[in-house]
């Protein structure tokens, strides 16, 4: 439940950013959806946006400053590749203390 | 939303930082100031906060708190930083540079990164860090100092080239020597021997800063980035 809160965020930030223009187009965060590398939607520009978006999201759901830093992101993961929205919202399922269940 | 521009200014409770804030806020900027300690400027337009800038937790804080408050930022002038007494290499210890480091380069790269992140969101901006003459005269006994200095160099290069993209510029402002504490700790007979090394052998006055600082953030200077301007001395 919590994983799928988590991932609703990541979905509600792109919305939130295409919305607003500054991605330029409709990104669906599925669990395979690559956040960064070959294969990605997003510039660098665009991910630290989203990033930076999603932080505002999960203040907002929280109450606690959460930032998130990519090393330990993938210190949290080793064994996995790519930065994908299945391994961005594993991590703050379990790192993200507060994130609601949904609904 | 803030109906007038919004800057950001570290180190604002004396010195340049203090001589900033007052020049814009004159003219017509909301200003958002940092110093370790209570701020020293009263006026409505004026938004102290205390902020270690070695500190992460804290800057990151406090530029959400600035956000929250105006909606957006328009310039980042990072102006806090320290100058140890004048000492050679041979008798610095590491960790009198560990401190200036932390001070000049960590504070500087902290605060550029939280209102770069604020900036790239707006799509606009205009940063502007503080260098040193001293990058250029290569002077005996500040090897700290002007290391910590020319690495605000380039790294105001590298983010100049990042951020050209949103439409954020980033430049760095180059005083010679301005009448601080810092110009105190040089002594007479220092302070003497810098001036003679200055190709406009006077102080500068934080007008003069103030004036490179407004070029650099007029609109017109959309295309001005990366860029280092040296004052009163032919680098």
């Amino acid at each position: 439940m919590t994983y799928e809160r988590s991932l609703q965020l990541i979905q509600e930030a792109f919305d939130s950013l295409h919305e607003a223009q500054l991605l330029d187009q409709h990104i669906d965060a599925t669990e395979d959806t690559i956040l960064i590398g070959t294969g990605t939607l997003l510039d660098s520009i665009g991910f630290v946006t989203f990033i930076t978006e999603l932080e505002d999201r999960i203040q907002q759901e929280t109450g606690e400053d959460f930032p998130l830093v990519l090393g330990d992101i993938y210190d949290a993961s080793p064994d996995q590749g790519r930065l994908t929205v299945s391994r961005l919202g594993t991590y703050l399922a379990g790192a993200v203390k507060g994130l609601r269940p949904n609904g | 939303m803030a109906d007038r521009p919004v800057m950001v200014v570290t180190g604002t409770s004396k010195g340049i930082g203090r001589g900033i804030a007052d020049h814009y806020l004159a003219r017509g900027y909301a200003v958002a100031g940092c110093s370790r300690g209570p701020g020293t400027i009263e006026t409505g337009e004026y938004f102290h906060s205390e902020v270690d800038v070695t500190n992460d937790q804290q800057v990151r804080v406090w530029i959400q708190s600035v956000r929250k408050r105006f909606e957006r930022i328009d310039v980042l002038v990072c102006n806090a930083g320290m100058s140890p007494p004048p000492t050679l290499l041979t008798m610095t210890s590491t960790a009198v540079l560990q401190t200036v480091m932390s001070v000049n380069v960590t504070g500087t790269f902290a605060t550029c990164r939280e209102v770069a992140k604020v900036m790239m969101r707006q799509r606009s901006g205009r940063i502007v860090t503080m260098s040193s003459m001293k990058v250029a005269l290569n002077d005996e006994g500040a090897s700290a100092y002007a290391m910590s200095k020319s690495a605000i160099v380039q790294m105001t290069r590298v983010l100049a080239k990042e951020l050209a993209t949103v439409g954020i510029t980033c430049n760095a402002v180059s005083p010679s020597v301005h009448p601080t504490d810092m110009l105190h700790m040089l002594g007479d007979v220092g302070a003497q021997r810098t001036l003679d090394q200055l190709t406009i052998k006077r102080l500068v006055t934080v007008e003069e800063i103030c004036n490179v600082i407004s070029f650099f953030i007029s609109p017109e200077s959309a295309c001005i980035t990366g860029q280092v301007i040296q004052m009163g001395l032919v680098a």
